[in-house]
């Protein structure tokens, strides 16, 4: 059979399941398994299949992404993201929507942190909107601004995307890769900010000022064991203490121990933030077994090289070429998440971005900032369903808002695409490259 | 009918969820013992690394099995719900339909005869059978098995399921 | 591929498909190498029997290619010799810490007809070994400080391949092991999560840690061969005229990237030396090592019988010098 033809079944099979409406992880399988059929008999497929599901996550670095989940499950119910608002506000309390920017600098904060885009929205939107609502806040405005913003954290480190790509790209140095993060993470987080900024304006809204119901001195103090984590966890990882896992095990025990201390947290809640986490890692860790097997599958039937041979017959500009990836990477973003669109892209593109010359660490980088965009686009995204649940708003109110965000992102993704520094600078800044 | 249904969901769930969470602490613990026992102790266990990838792959299984279980993988269901009535219903069966045989030929079947035939590998530090570390797959294969039949149970009858300890008095 | 059992079926237009795959990239010599005896396979049987190389690990591990080759999903892979210990015990034997003299008893050993009978004797454990490929001598190096004899290694942390073998030999000569992954070894030198490692000279350049460590001790310790095998069902299908044909090609390729591989290390050498400032430290006490890790050669033998055997094959293999 021609590889044309597998990869039309193998896209065709997924695409239609996908849209049936059963689990992606299936999707995933089935798809590959009905494309491994033209090659290998059953019993080898099923051998192959099950042998990728069972290796695509025994790897070390990747307990990372539970042990983020658990501390980020955690922080969200121990009062340490209502302490890290408090701090953020003392920052942007004088602008016009300064709630909105609170938001915004908390989302990068915890979202440092959690290294989840998903925790950060509901801790950061749960904490603010009650007091943004109070305000006379328009709920679309809060929520636009929580959405856009949460996924600075998948960029801004410690975090589990990373860990996921530098797995599937074999073992792409993850310090580094945070090292590279910071700086587009923060860049996404300004443009947020700037967008939310002008949005404000624009409705004539005031500013709000600091909560002077407590001194300056107490919410710094207040928010030291928080920031400690930050300091801890990422110098801890960068200085080589300890690796990222072991990092975010420490930052498990620390919050935990803050959480205690705060009494926020007592042994049934943290049983069921155990389950919860537990859960969630289940799903996401099945994702990972079930596109070791589609990798598997397109790999054996040669479809990355097919993909690539075609992306490339289009043109050898690689100017066009990067901008075609992150096309398809937007397109792609709208309907998928993050993890299963790591898992299947990173394999296909990253052969083509090397050979024209872009390094592992900035395309992982690139990568994973369109992907945040896929993370808060409609139709489907998990942040923008987390957002819009805890805004009370509906994704069609909250999209019309979000276009101006979509605007400024993309056009600093464009810039992380082109400017190599970007991403580069910080990490050779620190003699990691 | 319903009640023996809902008696297996309520055990099934607990065994799950039990597990998923034991192994979450588990690992924890072990990377935890990794760093202690790096600085504090001053000379580094290796047995850590093992246990946690392997850890790992039951938690993708088992998690895996208890989010069918409560229906909680991810999914589009934008086309799915703008069906309504009996081609909604036709749509959830096909759906759960082929979740079960997947865990019935794939996870089950599939994950037996690949346990079965790893049998002569040793992890290479703690001897840790290769069977063993792949026996997950059909275990959690047989709790979709029961999900999804459940699940579908779900689907025709429009009725919910839910988890109960005993059968109804 | 079709249904034919014999090879000969197969012509130009309709191959046998051989799948090899490995963990390599495309630059190694092995991989070289190994398209070398591709390319040979082709042309010398008319195209009747192409291999497919998958390089880059693009299929899975050494541990999972093995599990395919089994299963029939791949017909061919290449891998670190003492990873077959699994099917068979004697291939422990390759792990173990001064087995060869120095690189003459090596390749002298490897290429006897005593070695190429045991490679071929091992179809009942599913896999025939079609030749070896060196990866030269391993020896320890670290940021600092030069290993002479074991007692310089005493509580240093030094990395080691994720085998039983080696974890072994790191506890007998008195260092403590760390397994980890070849990516994460770099950054865990720079950050002295580990004090050093051991590996042939190539690793300084290739793998960059000559840009953390400048000491390059040449002890030697073990001499681990890469080893290209096909699996056993396979192999009965290949008419004897081919399998004649595979085995030639694969031992060209072997003799081929011998020339390769000296370069590979020379060039390594002298780019560690002049442009990362490595210095190689060569009055190593080799002695004390090997006595220092005698017992770990009798209790092998003691624990598999395979390796004692194997042990006494290569000494015939001497003996007929
Ligand atoms: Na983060
Ligand atoms: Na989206």
């Amino acid at each position: 059979m021609s590889i044309t033809m597998t990869t039309v079944i193998l896209f065709a099979v997924f695409g239609v399941l996908l849209f049936l409406g059963v689990p992606i992880s299936i999707s995933i399988v089935a798809s590959s398994i009905v494309t491994a059929m033209s090659t290998l008999s059953w019993d080898q497929i099923t051998f192959i299949t099950m042998q990728k599901m069972n290796s695509g996550v025994e790897s070390f670095s990747l307990l990372a992404v539970p042990l983020f989940i658990l501390a980020g499950n955690i922080m969200n119910n121990g009062g340490i993201a209502k302490r890290l608002v408090n701090f953020a506000q003392l920052f942007v309390g004088k602008i016009p929507g300064s709630m909105a920017q609170a938001n915004i600098l908390g989302n990068m904060l915890f979202g440092a942190l959690s290294g989840s885009s998903v925790a950060a929205a509901s801790a950061m939107g749960g904490c603010i909107s009650p007091i943004e609502e109070e305000n006379g806040y328009d709920p679309a405005y809060s929520a636009a601004a929580n959405i856009a913003s949460a996924p600075t954290g998948l960029l801004i480190p410690p975090t589990s995307a990373f860990i996921v790509y530098s797995t599937v790209a074999g073992g792409v140095s993850i310090s580094t890769l945070f090292m590279a993060g910071y700086i587009p993470g923060i860049l996404m987080g300004l443009c947020c900010m700037v967008v939310a900024f002008i949005g404000a304006k624009k409705a004539g809204m005031k500013a709000t000022g600091i909560d002077h119901s407590q001194s300056i001195a107490k919410t710094v103090w207040d928010a030291v064991p928080s920031l400690l984590l930050i300091v801890i966890v990422i110098g801890g990882i960068v200085s080589g203490i300890f690796t990222a896992t072991e990092g975010a095990g420490v930052a498990v025990l620390y919050c935990l121990i803050l959480s205690i201390i705060y009494k926020s947290i007592d042994f049934k809640g943290f049983l069921g933030i155990l389950l919860n986490s537990a859960k969630t890692s289940g799903i996401i860790l099945f994702l990972i077994s079930a596109s070791s097997a589609m990798s598997f599958v397109m790999a054996y039937s040669g479809i990355p090289a097919a993909i690539s041979n075609g992306l490339m017959s289009l043109t050898d500009n690689k100017y066009i070429i990067f901008l075609l990836m992150n096309i398809i990477l937007l397109v792609i973003g709208m309907f998928m998440d993050i993890t299963p669109a790591i898992l299947i892209f990173t394999p296909i593109f990253l052969p083509i971005a090397t050979s024209f010359g872009m390094t592992e660490i900035q395309f992982g980088v690139m990568l994973i900032f369109n992907m945040c965009l896929g993370n808060i686009t409609p139709p489907v995204g998990s942040v923008l369903f987390v957002g819009c649940g805890i805004g009370h708003v509906s994704i069609e109110q909250v999209t019309s808002k979000l276009i101006p965000y979509f605007a400024a992102l993309v056009a600093a993704l464009l810039a992380v695409t082109y400017i190599p520094a970007l991403s580069l600078g910080l990490p050779s800044l620190m003699g990691l490259i | 009918m319903k009640n023996t249904f809902a008696a297996i969901k309520f055990w099934m769930d607990k065994i799950l969820s039990i597990a998923c969470a034991v192994l979450l602490t588990f690992m924890t613990v072990l990377v935890l013992i990794q760093v202690f026992s790096r600085y504090i102790l001053n000379s580094p266990v290796a047995f850590t690394e093992e246990l946690v990838r392997y850890s790992l792959i039951w938690t993708g299984f088992i998690g895996a099995a208890y989010a069918f279980s409560t229906r909680e993988h991810m999914s589009l269901t934008l086309i799915r719900d703008k069906f309504t009535g009996k081609a909604h219903t036709a749509l959830l069966v096909v759906i759960d339909g082929l979740i079960l045989l997947m865990a019935i030929f794939v996870f089950t079947i599939g994950g037996f005869k690949l346990a079965v035939s790893a049998s002569r590998e040793f992890s290479a530090l703690l001897g840790i059978p290769r069977s063993l570390v792949y026996s997950i797959a059909p275990i959690s294969g047989v709790f979709i098995v029961l999900a999804q039949i459940i699940n579908i149970y779900e689907d025709v009858t429009g009725e919910k399921v839910e988890s109960k300890e005993g059968a109804d008095k | 591929s079709g249904t034919t059992a014999d090879s000969t079926g197969y012509s130009a237009e309709n191959p046998l498909v051989l799948t090899l795959a490995h963990g390599l990239s495309e630059t190694h010599t092995v991989h070289i190498a190994m398209t070398q005896f591709a390319d040979e396979v082709a042309e010398k049987t008319d195209g009747r029997i192409q291999v497919k190389i998958f390089p880059n690990g693009q299929l899975g591990s050494e541990n999972e290619n093995l599990e395919q080759l089994q299963a029939g999903v791949i017909a061919m892979t290449k891998v670190s010799a003492p990873g077959l210990a699994t099917y068979n015990d004697a291939f422990n034997t390759f792990g173990l810490p001064y087995i060869f003299n120095d690189t003459d008893d090596f390749y002298h050993v490897m290429d006897s007809q005593e070695m190429q009978d045991f490679f071929l004797s091992t179809g009942d454990d599913g896999f025939v070994t079609l030749t070896y490929y060196t990866s030269g001598a391993r020896s320890f190096y670290t940021k600092d400080r030069a290993i002479r004899t074991p007692a310089d290694l005493k509580g240093l942390k030094i990395r080691v391949q994720d085998m039983k073998s080696q974890t072994d030999m790191m506890s007998y000569l008195g260092g403590i092991p760390v397994a980890m992954s070849y990516g994460d070894v770099y950054t865990s030198l720079q950050t002295g999560i580990i004090d050093g490692t051991e590996n042939n000279e190539t690793a300084l350049t290739t793998g960059k840690h000559g840009e953390v460590c400048k000491v390059y001790s040449v002890d030697q310790h073990a001499m681990i061969p890469d080893v290209l095998i096909m699996s056993e069902k396979v192999w009965e299908t290949i008419s004897p005229e081919d399998q004649e044909i595979i085995l030639e090609a694969a031992h060209d390729s072997t003799d081929a990237h011998k020339v390769m591989w000296d370069t590979a290390v020379e060039e390594a050498v002298k780019e560690a030396q002049e442009t990362m400032g490595v210095e190689f430290v060569y009055d190593v006490d080799k002695e004390a090592f090997r006595e220092a890790t005698q017992p770990m050669i009798e209790a092998y033998e003691e624990q598999y019988p395979g390796v004692k055997t194997l042990l006494d094959t290569i000494d015939a293999a001497r003996g007929e010098e």
